[in-house]
């Protein structure tokens, strides 16, 4: 059944995008109001989030979105007003109902009508009462705290400290102006416009929070601060801001530079902080669980430069063509040089040689500046995670202290969407198997609350993303049990495994150590297809682990997908590229080397048994066996196991652009791709871990 | 008696202005569309200019800036519906004073308006 909905397609697609986008500012909020004291500044932020759903959803005619969002908005708005205080009841309320609304979300996705029943939210949103002698509101503090806690609102650049100077010496004195808007004004960027100009026509502005190219892009909250330089005194100024309608308060206190000066030095950097901001986030440790974050206290919405919204797959197309360019890149290349290897050192020679540098440069830069363009912050994956994290920990009756680092850091998209999955797996399991209950960890002389930290930061050509814990860590003995239990391996096999090899153990399917099952995690499924998934995306996955201290998880992400490094072997005739993120070592060998063990043909490195493959054989090519005396063996790993591929010479390490087989030959069992080589050729790209499986089953 | 221009192509917003503004002391001009508002400000020099901004023949935007031109020091504030924010800002710009958002509320039409001619 149909919604019949008032709004064209279009203006759906804006509708969801804005409703999805203000879902997540109320999530946010939700977890960081609960975690840290909440300011009056979060709590409009809630409140304007759920006002605007409950006008568009009314607007386009969702009367049970608008009904939901109404409720929520009162409850908000006492929370607001300070009738009610920040308890735990009313911010569970709160995040069912968000609940509520994503079904409600959805059900326009699917343009079908799901079958919530709503009453009993919305009745339990409006029966929200203070509880007599309640707790002291949260809230309670932080209402003026802002505009009275300190003198120095507004940071200044050294350009800014010229300006402040040469207006010093005109006779003007300096005046920080803090305002703060009623959030249910209209059109509060325009309000904040004529408050500039008003301002303008007292003297010279020499900045403002937000600038006014920010509230012009209406990127601002219901807070402006200005420096203005001015021959009015302080008194004159506010009663003339005050005479504008919509104003909720004004402050204005002189400024002086001799204070700002060396922090304008050290910082070299124009930073405008409001004081609740910075309050948010110096605040260290206090709360329990508070999510550290960048941006400060407006939730990094206030965003600058100049931006335009491109479709995923235009950049997909873009990437692709670029690609072509790279492989043509190396075609000119190796005609240049072929040319200079004739001796042809003729003008024309040396200028086809020029210009191909030049393109090849060129190519390059496009290359990078497209991967660029391709990436996204992860924090917009690692947004949901305060929330899921704290939802595992309720359930889980734990104490976690969830702490992100490095969400700035850029990561192509298609890996972003790649690797979600495989982190919430990390962090239920961190919840749930490596933080231990308060008591335990009382009784082991830690903190009652654990910590789970989730950091992503650059390492050369990578990204690393880890996920850690100050739990109990992983029993090593336990595993080898329990895989020996599940007839994994036999217990002949658990005694020779080394540390690292039974570590291993945990990413085989079927396996795991959980003392019971819960909903979330211990069901055996889930680690092998972490490893999977960060497998196929040519990453890897390790694991540190200290008993009674905790468990690290590290994965090493290339930066895109498109374009990988790769070894080029050859093998009769036909050219195979091995990415080189798998890729340990090449060895040159006698045939006499290779020993056979039950039958299968292995090699021994430095004391290591490792199983031989032989292309060939994986993909029936009848090569004339031309047996050499030597053989090449290039070396592969995949999460700690290692083979060895015999090839027949080894061709150069290049960068590839990998391209999908299509889907007229679909999936190769051993193969991941193909990609052009220089020459026009097609080479396939070695698949390795499903290689490395039928080696080592 | 402060005098106001009142400029809106719905003849009931100017009728509903009038009124409210005539009752309050005010003496109130009307005129249907931008054009006709540039004309009867140079013909009347009214004290202030209520303006609407979605007009035919001209609209609001254009018209505070051809009455700009004539007249720098023109009091023009802007009538504007829910939505229209860039406008009102383009308007602001291009030099009106203040705006109303519709629906109207006749106090905030009387305080704003006070606020400029008294």
């Amino acid at each position: 059944m149909g919604l019949n909905l008032d709004a064209s397609p279009e203006e759906l697609k804006l509708f969801l995008e804005e409703v999805e986008e203000h879902l997540q500012v109320i999530e946010e909020d939700l977890v960081r109001l609960e975690k840290e004291e909440g300011t009056e500044e979060l709590l409009q932020e809630i409140f304007r989030a759920a006002h605007t759903l409950k006008g568009s959803s009314a607007t386009i005619g969702h009367k049970r979105m608008a009904e939901l969002t109404h409720a929520m908005e009162s409850v908000l708005d006492k929370l607001r007003k300070k009738q009610l205080s920040v308890r735990s009841d009313v911010i569970d309320l709160l995040f069912e109902a968000l609940d509520n609304l994503r079904v409600l979300k959805d059900e326009i996705v699917n343009d079908e009508e799901s079958d919530i029943d709503l009453s009993g939210i919305v009745s339990r949103l409006q029966n929200v009462r203070e509880e007599e002698a309640g707790p002291p509101g949260v809230t309670a503090e932080g209402a003026n705290s802002d505009a009275t806690g300190g003198e120095k609102w507004i940071e200044v650049n050294w350009e800014e400290i010229e300006r402040i100077k040469a207006e010093e010496q005109a006779g003007r004195h300096l005046l920080q102006v803090h305002i703060l808007f009623r959030p249910e004004g209209e059109m509060l960027p325009v309000r904040a416009f004529i408050v500039m100009m008003s301002l303008r026509e007292l003297g010279n502005v020499i900045k403002s929070e937000p600038t006014e190219e920010q509230i012009e892009k209406e990127e601002m909250g219901t807070e402006l601060k200005v420096l203005l330089a001015t021959g009015k005194d302080a008194a004159a100024v506010e009663k003339r801001v005050k005479e504008l309608p919509d104003i909720a308060d004004v402050k204005v206190v002189p400024f002086s530079l001799q204070s700002e000066e060396k922090t304008a030095d050290k910082e070299g950097e124009a930073a405008l902080q409001p004081a609740a901001a910075e309050k948010n986030e110096e605040k260290d440790g206090g709360g329990s669980g508070e999510v550290k974050k960048k941006g400060g206290g407006s939730n990094g919405r206030i965003r600058s430069g100049r931006t335009v919204r491109v479709d995923v797959e235009l950049l997909d197309d873009l990437m692709n063509l670029v690609g072509e360019l790279v492989i043509d890149r190396t075609r000119l290349f190796r005609i240049a040089s072929t040319l200079e290897a004739t001796g042809q050192l003729d003008e024309v020679a040396q200028d086809l040689s020029r210009t191909s540098v030049h393109i090849g440069r060129v190519t390059s830069q496009l290359q990078e500046q497209i991967m660029k363009a391709r990436m996204l912050p992860v924090e917009s994956l690692f947004n949901k995670f305060p929330r899921m994290v704290r939802d595992l920990a309720q359930k889980a009756g734990k104490e976690v202290d969830f702490v992100m680092e490095g969400q700035e850091t850029e990561l192509d998209r298609s890996i972003i969407e790649e690797i979600g999955d495989p982190l919430i797996h990390l962090l239920r399991n961190a919840v749930d198997h490596g933080i231990e209950t308060p008591e335990e960890r009382e009784k082991a002389g830690k903190p009652r609350k654990g910590r789970v930290l989730l950091k992503a930061y650059h390492e050369e050509n990578h990204i690393i993303i880890t996920v850690s814990d100050d739990g109990k860590g992983i029993d090593v003995e336990k595993v080898k049990e329990s895989a020996v239990k599940k007839g994994l391996i036999s217990p002949e096999h658990a005694a020779r495994m080394s540390e690292k090899e039974a570590l291993n153990l945990i990413f085989a399917s079927g396996l795991s150590t959980a003392q019971k099952v819960t909903d979330v995690s211990g069901r055996g499924v889930g680690m092998d297809v972490v490893r999977t998934n960060i497998e196929k995306i040519n990453g890897t996955i390790e694991i540190n682990t200290v008993p009674g201290q905790g468990t690290e998880f590290r994965l090493k992400l290339p930066l895109t997908l498109a374009i990988i490094r790769a070894l080029l072997v050859s093998l009769g005739n036909n050219v195979y590229a091995i990415p080189l993120s798998s890729v340990d070592e090449t060895l040159r060998l006698n045939w006499d080397a290779v020993e056979k063990v039950s039958n299968k043909e292995v090699i021994v490195v430095r004391g290591r048994v490792l199983p031989l493959l032989k292309l060939d054989e994986v993909f029936s090519l009848k090569i004339g066996a031309q047996k050499r005396e030597k053989i090449f063996v290039v070396v592969v790993s995949v999460g700690g196991e290692q083979m060895g591929i015999v090839v027949d010479r080894l061709v150069g390490e290049q960068e590839i652009v990998i391209k999908s087989l299509g889907n007229y030959i679909g999936d190769v069992p051993g193969i991941s791709g193909a990609t052009i080589l220089g020459d026009g050729s097609v080479a396939l790209i070695l698949d390795v871990p499903s290689l490395l499986k039928k080696a080592v089953p | 008696m402060p005098k106001i221009l009142v400029v809106d192509d719905a003849a009931f917003m100017r009728m509903r202005l009038n009124k409210l503004l005539t009752e309050n002391g005010y003496e109130v001009i009307e005129a249907e569309n931008g054009k006709d508002g540039v004309e009867k400000y140079e013909k009347e020099k009214p004290d202030l200019v209520l303006m609407d901004i979605t007009m035919p023949v001209m609209d609001g935007i254009t018209a505070v800036e051809e009455i700009k031109k004539r007249d720098p020091n023109a009091i023009i504030v802007m009538c504007s519906a829910l939505g229209q924010q860039n406008m009102v800002l383009a308007a602001v710009k291009a030099g009106a004073k203040d705006f109303i958002v519709k629906p109207y509320q006749p106090d905030k039409i009387l305080s704003t308006v006070k606020r400029f001619v008294g």
